[in-house]
């Protein structure tokens, strides 16, 4: 657990949008330190994609980094200088694939247009560091991280209505590997594929974290998480309730709403009992005081009125009152 | 074909002892497409060749389903499920085939018995999001059906939809129905849908995807709702989904698609624990388990990837499938292999 660095780390991050209704926490304290690929676990609305654009620095007012640090490498990437982040460390070290990002494919371009404008905008100093800067090294780039996902060079002189909608999301997969990122953020990345494409993207997410990339996973969905990383956060109205291996959350979870989830999730063999979370998430422009699971939980005690603390438990955390000593 | 109509409406009026509530035979529907520019240009010289291509949509699809059990219909986007929905609910007119819906065949029905079947089957969406109208209220939203089958009576249909959001449990349900769409959450909203679908007492509902764009601890809940339901009033579903896992716990039967043809029928638990088609076996495998001991070895997909090339007869599956033979050139039957457990394959 005591580490000094990680390759990334996110210490107390705050994301509050602030609307004319009032502000919303939507991500309120956020602490995540991580060798290895994380899924990002959570109902709509608990946070997990704004934590994605907080680490992109890809938010749109009305929201706003309020408090925290992201440390990326060494680097503390919030508070670098916007062009600096931009030449440095946006798409050159972590990038995103975001959620539906297959429809935005522009039809009426080439894949290979598509694919060398990310190097246009981004690659002004890749040239000089090993290679000139001509065509060919271009062509190398593309080519590599087409065959990264699968894909080969044929795909380039198509539109993308002639794709199917498994190849247009490694288009896009591709795009964001095209600068060798060494963090890659994807939002559901599987979310509107049929199974067998869906397998197909987890066998590929799976191949190219054994070449050492790093993935963080956004989604709701348990089952994919398992398949893919090594550490999973469960996020609740804007927290991480828990944080663990993936090993140790799906063996033996301790958060009372990871447990909840857990037995939620629809399977293909064993028992056929399930269960689900009653109740609704808080209202995010009001979240009470103490633990936010509160109202939800079938543990709760008085002590929960107050906010629960970190616990420590195997290399992980839970935020929870249990386990308080 | 007179004679047959008259014995086929008369079956019903006998209440054949069939406890089938539902009977699909040789359903087909086929869809003209354009050609585009180029294709015409490449098929001048073909006499046979004409201005339309054509989708094979649904081909000759026959199934029954029991009264009061839910009936699965799963396959990949573009097998066909939804059109079969549409079919079966006449939303769009089948080119072939007949629908016996409560021993009534509903391709023959009259003015006034058309309205019965309106009102005796309905559907829930997919997309919660989009199925709502966003500028009415909870309330004339589920009161619509009522108003368009004739209950007059405002205090009536107020009652009725009152009723109808308890069994939904969306509570406080004077609260509930004053308020709006986008003031409910995903999983709200698909309740209000079922809400819709129930209040005219239906003997059937046809749910297509209905928890595919919720979270999954919201899936668990509408269809824990759905089976209560189906209990309490003895509603008999088609559930139309792509998602195995979830089709597991609601339904009762299952029959796949792939293009257009069921290539596997049967008793759920059955088909599931022993898949027979090729197809099915694929499914299967692809589903993702929440077990993190996975994550080492990788799936694996034994069927090659998806092409739009399909032997016009034959087994539609032939370009796909890794024990692909020659006599698959030919249709392959529908066959009981083992008891209530039907495959389409050669290999069986």
């Amino acid at each position: 657990m005591l580490k000094d660095r990680y390759r990334l780390e996110i210490k107390g991050l705050k994301v509050y949008y602030f609307t004319s209704k009032g502000i919303v926490r939507a991500v309120d304290g956020v602490n995540i330190a991580t060798d290895e690929s994380i899924g990002i676990v959570g109902e709509s609305g608990s946070g997990k994609s704004t934590l994605g654009y907080a680490i992109m620095r890809m938010l749109q007012p009305p929201g706003r980094i309020i408090g925290g640090e992201v440390i990326l490498d060494g680097l503390d990437i919030l508070n670098m200088d916007e062009h600096d982040f931009n030449k440095n460390v946006r798409w050159k070290k972590v990038s995103m694939v975001f959620q539906y990002a297959m429809n935005s494919l522009d039809p009426v371009y080439r894949i290979e247009d598509q694919m060398y404008e990310v190097l246009r905008y981004h690659s002004d100093n890749i040239y000089s560091e090993s290679s000139p800067k001509d065509d060919s090294y271009r062509y190398r780039l593309v080519s590599e991280a087409l065959k990264q996902v699968g894909l080969d060079e044929s795909v380039l002189k198509r539109y993308p209505h002639e794709l199917s909608g498994g190849m247009k999301q490694r288009v896009v997969i591709a795009m964001a590997l095209l600068l060798r990122p060494s963090l890659l953020i994807a939002d559901e990345p599987t979310t509107a594929l049929d199974v067998l494409m869906q397998a197909q993207i987890i066998n590929m997410l799976k191949r190219l974290k054994k070449n050492g990339l790093m993935i963080m996973l956004i989604t709701h969905d348990l089952a994919i998480v398992a398949e893919v990383v090594d550490r999973v956060a469960i996020m609740y109205a804007g927290q991480v309730v828990e944080f663990n291996s993936s090993d140790n959350i799906y063996r033996d979870p301790k958060h009372p709403y990871t447990q909840a989830l857990i037995n939620s999730i629809p399977r293909l063999k064993g028992e056929k009992r399930l269960s689900y979370i009653k109740g609704d998430p808080p209202n995010p422009l009001d979240y009470p005081k103490g633990c936010r699971f509160y109202a939800r939980c079938p543990y709760a005690m008085d002590k929960c009125m107050q906010e629960p603390p970190d616990v420590s438990i195997g290399d992980g955390y839970v935020k929870c009152w249990l386990y308080a000593k | 074909m007179l004679a047959l109509v008259m014995v086929m409406s008369n079956a019903g009026y006998m209440q054949s002892n069939s406890i089938n509530l539902l009977e699909v035979k040789g359903l087909r529907k086929y869809f003209k497409v354009k050609r585009s520019l180029l294709e015409l240009i490449k098929g001048r010289g073909d006499k046979h060749y004409n201005n339309y291509g054509i989708v094979r949509a649904v081909d000759h699809v026959s199934f029954n389903i029991r009264q009061g059990t839910t009936f699965v219909l799963a396959g990949e986007s573009g097998s066909g499920k939804s059109t079969i929905a549409r079919l079966i609910l006449r939303a769009i007119e089948p080119d072939e085939g007949s629908i016996v819906f409560d021993g009534k065949d509903i391709l023959r029905l009259s003015k006034d018995e058309i309205k019965w079947f309106r009102r005796s089957a309905q559907m829930i969406h997919q997309d919660p999001y989009s199925s709502l109208n966003p500028r009415m209220n909870i309330l004339s939203i589920v009161s619509e059906p009522l108003e368009v089958h004739g209950v007059k009576d405002k205090k009536e249909r107020e009652g009725m939809v009152f009723k109808a959001l308890q069994e939904v449990r969306l509570e406080p349900v004077e609260e509930i129905a004053y308020r709006y769409p986008h003031m409910l959450s995903g999983g709200q909203r698909q309740r209000v849908a079922i809400a819709r679908a129930l209040v005219l007492r239906p003997k059937f509902i046809v749910a297509d995807e209905p928890v595919s764009m919720l979270d999954m601890s919201v899936r668990a809940e509408i269809l824990e709702l759905m089976s209560s339901l189906k209990s309490r009033y003895n509603i008999t579903y088609l559930y139309i989904t792509h998602d195995l896992s979830t089709a597991r716990y609601f339904g009762d039967d299952i029959a796949i698609l792939y293009k257009g043809k069921i290539v596997e029928m049967g008793r759920i638990d059955d088909v599931l624990s022993e898949p027979l088609h090729p197809y099915t076996q694929a499914l299967i495998d692809a589903v993702p388990e929440p077990d993190p001991s996975n994550k080492l070895v990788e799936k694996v997909i034994r069927i090659k990837p998806s092409t739009d090339e399909v032997l016009s007869n034959g087994c539609r599956f032939y370009s796909r499938c890794p024990y692909a033979m020659d006599k698959c050139m030919q249709e392959p039957p529908m066959q009981e292999v083992k008891k209530d457990h039907f495959v389409s394959c050669f290999l069986y």
